[in-house]
């Protein structure tokens, strides 16, 4: 990873920018919200995607220690997944997201969540990502 | 309803806080996969090239890549590598004002 940020460092102009963008590696939870209600159903496993994310932040922090990048700015935010049901949201991350891993009981919970709320419900996913501007030094 | 993903447009308001001005700038974005937070901002930008290794995903974003952005918008099944070296050997090499690591790093 840290090969692929020399390898983008060789990309850019002097005056360019790097934005990068990696989930946080936090679990992200299932959230079922019935009107203003909103309750966390459970967490989302990942068998090896949030190793991924700590090794990109390993390799940010390595590139900036090596002096090939500065960070100038960096925030979070939140990505969301709707779907109106709990089984319309599994389906989509089993043939989006090969990685991820629902457990049962968050299944179990979701689901039931659902059929005990009063009216309308949504069903989401939230991760919390990391964005940073990186200016490359010229060493 | 479908899946709606970040309705709430919250990936693009933090790429325009973080990057600025897109005016004039040639874009390099890296794990471009279908082109759902290219279409997003290419439209301000001066030229994009997304590079995706994976070639399903970049035929989802050719058939669904707006018309308004032909013009303007280049996708290549491509590795960062792959694409690096082909860029080194144009004279002069081709440099970017602006890369981004979407998901990708």
């Amino acid at each position: 990873m840290v090969h692929a940020l020399e390898t983008v460092h060789g990309l850019l102009k002097p005056d360019g920018r790097l934005i990068d963008i990696h989930p946080s590696g936090e679990p992200p939870p299932f959230i079922v919200r019935s009107g203003e209600r909103s309750e966390i159903a459970g967490w989302l496993e990942e068998t090896d995607d949030f190793i991924e994310y700590r090794q990109a932040e390993a390799a940010l922090t390595q590139a900036v220690s090596d002096r090939l990048f500065t960070v100038e700015r960096r925030s979070t935010f939140l990505f969301n997944l709707y779907a109106d049901t709990f089984a319309e949201l599994s389906a989509y991350l089993e043939a989006n997201w090969s990685d991820a891993v629902i457990p049962s009981d968050t299944a179990a919970h979701a689901k039931a969540l659902q059929k005990t709320a009063r009216g309308k419900t949504e069903v989401l996913l939230r991760e919390q990502v990391w964005i940073s501007r990186l200016r490359p030094e010229h060493r | 309803m479908a899946i709606q993903i970040d309705p709430e447009g919250n990936e693009i308001a933090a790429l325009l806080d973080l990057a600025g001005d897109f005016t004039a700038k040639n874009v390099l974005e890296i794990g471009s996969g279908d082109g759902r937070l290219t279409w997003r901002y290419a439209g301000r930008a001066e030229h994009v090239i997304g590079i995706e290794p994976n070639a399903d995903k970049m035929s989802l974003a050719e058939k669904n890549m707006p018309a308004s952005l032909r013009e303007r918008v280049e996708m290549r099944v491509q590795d960062l590598l792959q694409f690096a070296a082909e860029m080194e050997a144009l004279i002069p090499p081709l440099r970017f004002d602006l890369a981004i690591l979407s998901w990708s790093l």
